[in-house]
């Protein structure tokens, strides 16, 4: 083994690949060389070259892929161009984006155990090593499932099990938490920070989230267009706020906070901490006390929204799975008025889809009823009902068939029996009211993936349905692609739609829904206001949530008279603010 | 495919060690496929069924084996009633278009058909009670190549795999107002089948381009001695069973010696071939 003491975990330099049949180089020029035992996390838009850089670091691109490929690339001192992937694997751990993609044994013990064996490992070593995995990934109760049964979440952290019983020296992840709850995520941030501490691992992830990036990184590296344009510890990095908003990376809401604040506090260094954050303003706000309370009581009256009238109505539903015995929805009633914009959070495995599948009538309750506008449903079909009722799927790829954006949009409404005029109305609404005038003639498939979420989105709302529901819009999108996601639902919402949003994302809850459900274990543990839900935080626990930075930061800051329920940065800072003006 | 799949349960079946499973079926294969005595092969029969009970596997399966079997059978025994060549004497039960049908021929076909029965119903007894994992690191005890076993195993898996991406696709589709159930046969050709089985093949190169990928990231292939987590060494119930099954067959085996094996027609039907 040529390794050496003296090497670099990860050495990039001047590097520049080309995938194989394409013209423009996925990542131009890059030098990053990451020492051992760093923790670094890599952000960009879609399309930055995140999963390609990662890639490169066990030597998958180029010995899997192909490709062109300029410049040094050293990994532990092995040359990745000279090295197959599996002399790479006793080295580099590396989880990619889609968890399915990568299991592919019959239970979960199996598949956490497949590298293991592949590398050797003794069986005694392997079980020890499976056991102390599977509590870290919260995976102990299901080893004998097979992957297929487990929800999206589950088998993210599958995914990483089953790397990180390897135990290399570097772990890679490529977005290793699209489909988390936020303390699923910060959780798989913590684990890799305390393996990191522990066991000297190298650390990559690349990611969306940039609170956790801010959290937990030694160093961020931004990518943009295959380059990358930024790097070093993270309050650094997330000081650029003009840089990261330009290339649409999000900036942690706390820093945000601060550089909105900047002229106010005279600072010219932002925190990335909540605490430091905290105590910068509390500070501030010393001796003082915001009274707001007035304005607030006002506001109250004329936003919250009035709580359901019965347009979609669920009394009592319980569900079970054929062949389980566990219910996935228990006694749940809910009712949601028309032209409403719910938000449902919950923790991974909660039942959120379960729920909107029973909704939707592609499950039917085991009991309880369901009412769409006053008619229960439980003889529907769901094709028929897709003239009432439409439900965005997270994975858009598992309906495009068409040779064109326009033919696929149409291909809905076609089926409702639309005459000819009414098909060519309906395609052009729901291609304008997703932005995707431009690539009508497009083939679905070339578009990204941010756009072919979007058609995914028309596929549906061109059937004219009166309720939208969007499941988990925001995986695997950026910063960007999730803003316009939710802001077409808003879009949709003010043209009279019903919406509701199942979602992870909790400060796009806190900017887009009025009215949030939580879901815990089969069941609703609240349903209120989202401002108000927000302030419940032990409850949330529960659920593995946690509100929103932005709130988060203000609930610290309550005992100076800041509203704990603050859903967003600009409401703070006007508070804020307006304090200092007087 | 519920036929070919494992199903989780805790029985002395489940229990048993592939190896021994295999060789329990081996034993069973042999006697059935070397003996035509219709006693023996209805006792192997028998002691599938009896091992089917024990290990609990749904009797819906068998249903389905003998819907299967039963279409054989009736085929073969039609077939060896007209064209079965008498060696001996011979009774015509009736002619056909100038063809007669012979009951020894008949008899003839009845057998195979339960010959058939004997061999496909010992299969459940492994295939539905052990999971791949175990299935596979059994495999690799018997010393063949884990490339060759692999291939086997993720075999194994890619059913289940392309019908849970055909069902989220029919899903996703119906969703969209498609109904194939509704379709008469030229519809479904010319519009029904197509939005599902583009999306699916697409779907399908896709994931077996990244779980090519995965399986080589997670070290497949190394050139170090592989190990394997579960734990194929034979326990007492394993020995048990073996004894058990070897004795039940080489019963069965001195029996078909003692009233015929069979050969020419049907040993157990010829008076004669008893002494």
């Amino acid at each position: 083994m040529p390794e050496t003491e003296t090497h670099n975990a990860i050495e990039l330099v001047n590097l520049t690949y080309t995938y194989p049949e394409q013209d423009q180089p996925a990542l131009k020029d890059v030098t990053l060389v990451i020492e051992k035992g760093e923790y670094v996390v890599v952000v960009g838009p879609n399309g930055a070259g995140k999963t390609t850089l990662c890639l490169h670091m066990n030597g998958v691109i180029p010995n899997v892929l192909g490709g062109r490929i300029k410049g040094k690339s050293e990994i532990m001192g092995l040359n990745t161009r000279r090295h197959h992937v599996y002399d790479m694997a006793l080295h580099v751990g590396i989880v990619l984006q889609d968890p399915e993609a990568q299991l592919f044994t019959s239970d979960v013990r199996s598949e956490v155990a497949f590298a293991a064996e592949n590398l050797g490992v003794p069986r005694e070593e392997m079980i020890k090593r499976i056991d102390w995995i599977l509590d870290v990934v919260r995976l102990k109760d299901f080893v004998d499932r097979p992957p297929a049964q487990l929800s999206g979440g589950q088998k993210q952290r599958l995914a990483i099990a089953s790397s990180l019983v390897m135990q290399p020296n570097i772990i890679v992840l490529d977005e290793p938490t699209s489909q988390l709850d936020p303390i699923g995520s910060q959780e798989v941030f913590s684990v890799l920070r305390d393996l990191n501490k522990e066991l000297d691992m190298t650390v990559l992830i690349s990611t969306h989230k940039s609170d956790y990036a801010a959290k937990f990184a030694d160093r961020v590296v931004v990518l943009n267009e295959g380059k990358i344009v930024a790097e070093g510890p993270p309050e650094n990095v997330f000081s650029q706020v003009d840089l990261l908003d330009k290339i649409n990376v999000q900036v942690p809401a706390i820093t945000r906070v601060e550089w909105e604040m900047k002229s106010e506090l005279g600072i010219t260094d932002f925190s990335i901490h909540l605490d430091e954050t905290s105590a910068k303003l509390k500070k501030f706000l010393k001796g003082k006390n915001i009274v707001w309370e007035t304005l607030t009581d006002q506001e109250k009256t004329s936003e919250t929204p009035a709580l359901g009238e019965g347009y979609v109505e669920l009394d009592q539903v319980t569900f079970q799975y054929p062949g389980t015995k566990v219910n996935a929805l228990q006694d749940v009633s809910l009712s949601v008025g028309k032209g409403e914009f719910v938000g449902i959070i919950g923790q991974n495995g909660a039942g959120k889809t379960t729920l909107v599948k029973n909704i939707i009538g592609l499950l039917k309750p085991t009991s309880g009823k369901i009412l769409i506008d006053g008619k229960d449903i439980s003889e529907e079909l769901v094709e028929e009902m897709a003239q009432t009722i439409g439900l965005v799927l997270q994975n858009p790829d598992a309906q495009l068939f068409e040779m064109s954006v326009e033919e696929e949009v149409a291909f809905g409404a076609i089926n409702m029996g639309f005459s000819e005029v009414e098909v060519a109305e309906q395609v052009e609404y729901a291609i304008a009211a997703t932005g995707l005038e431009e690539f009508k003639e497009n083939y679905p498939f070339n578009l990204s993936f941010g756009d072919r979420r979007k058609l995914s989105v028309a596929a549906v709302v061109s059937m004219n349905p009166d309720i939208l529901i969007f499941d988990e819009p925001t995986t695997g999108q950026d910063y960007k692609g999730r803003r316009e996601l939710a802001d077409i639902a808003r879009n949709l919402n003010e043209r009279g739609r019903t919406i509701i949003m199942i979602t992870h994302d909790m400060d796009l809850i806190a900017e887009y829904t009025r009215r949030l459900i939580v879901m815990g274990t089969s069941r609703i543990l609240v349903d209120g206001p989202t401002e108000e839900v927000f302030q419940q935080v032990d409850l949330l626990a529960e659920t593995f949530i946690e509100p929103p930075q932005i709130t988060q930061l203000a609930q610290s800051l309550e005992k100076y008279g800041v509203p704990g329920e603050i859903l967003a940065v600009e409401e703070l800072c006007q508070i804020l603010k307006k304090e200092m003006g007087k | 495919m519920s036929l070919l799949t494992f199903i989780k349960k805790d029985t002395p079946v489940h229990r048993l060690n592939p190896l021994t499973k295999m060789f329990m079926i081996g034993i069973l294969w042999i006697v059935a496929f070397v003996s035509a005595n219709m006693i023996v092969m209805l006792a192997v029969l028998v002691f599938n069924i009896i091992i089917w009970f024990i290990g609990k596997i749904p009797f819906s399966n068998l249903k389905i084996l003998l819907g299967v079997v039963a279409i054989v059978g009736i085929l073969m025994i039609v077939i060896q009633g007209f064209f079965w060549h008498p060696t001996g004497e011979y009774t015509t039960l009736f002619s056909l278009l100038g063809k007669d049908f012979l009951l020894e021929g008949a008899l003839f076909g009845l057998t195979l058909a339960v010959k058939l029965l004997a061999i496909a119903s010992a299969i459940p007894i492994l295939v539905m009670t052990t999971p791949v994992s175990p299935f596979m690191a059994a495999l690799a005890a018997l010393k063949l190549p884990f490339k060759f076993i692999f291939v086997f195993g993720t075999a194994m898996r890619l059913v289940p795999l392309v019908q849970e991406v055909f069902d989220e696709i029919r899903e996703a589709q119906r969703l969209r107002g498609h109904n194939i159930t509704r379709m008469n046969l030229w519809k479904k050709i010319t519009k029904g089948y197509l939005p599902l089985f583009i999306p699916l093949l697409l779907s399908l190169l896709r994931k077996t381009n990244d779980m090519d990928i995965a399986i080589e990231s997670r070290a497949f292939g190394a050139p170090v001695k592989r190990s394997y987590l579960e734990d194929v060494s034979l326990k007492g119930r394993d020995y048990f069973a073996m004894i058990v099954v070897f004795a039940f067959g080489a019963g069965l085996m001195w029996l078909s010696s003692y009233m015929g094996w069979g050969a020419g027609v049907t040993g157990w039907m010829a008076p004669a071939a008893v002494p």
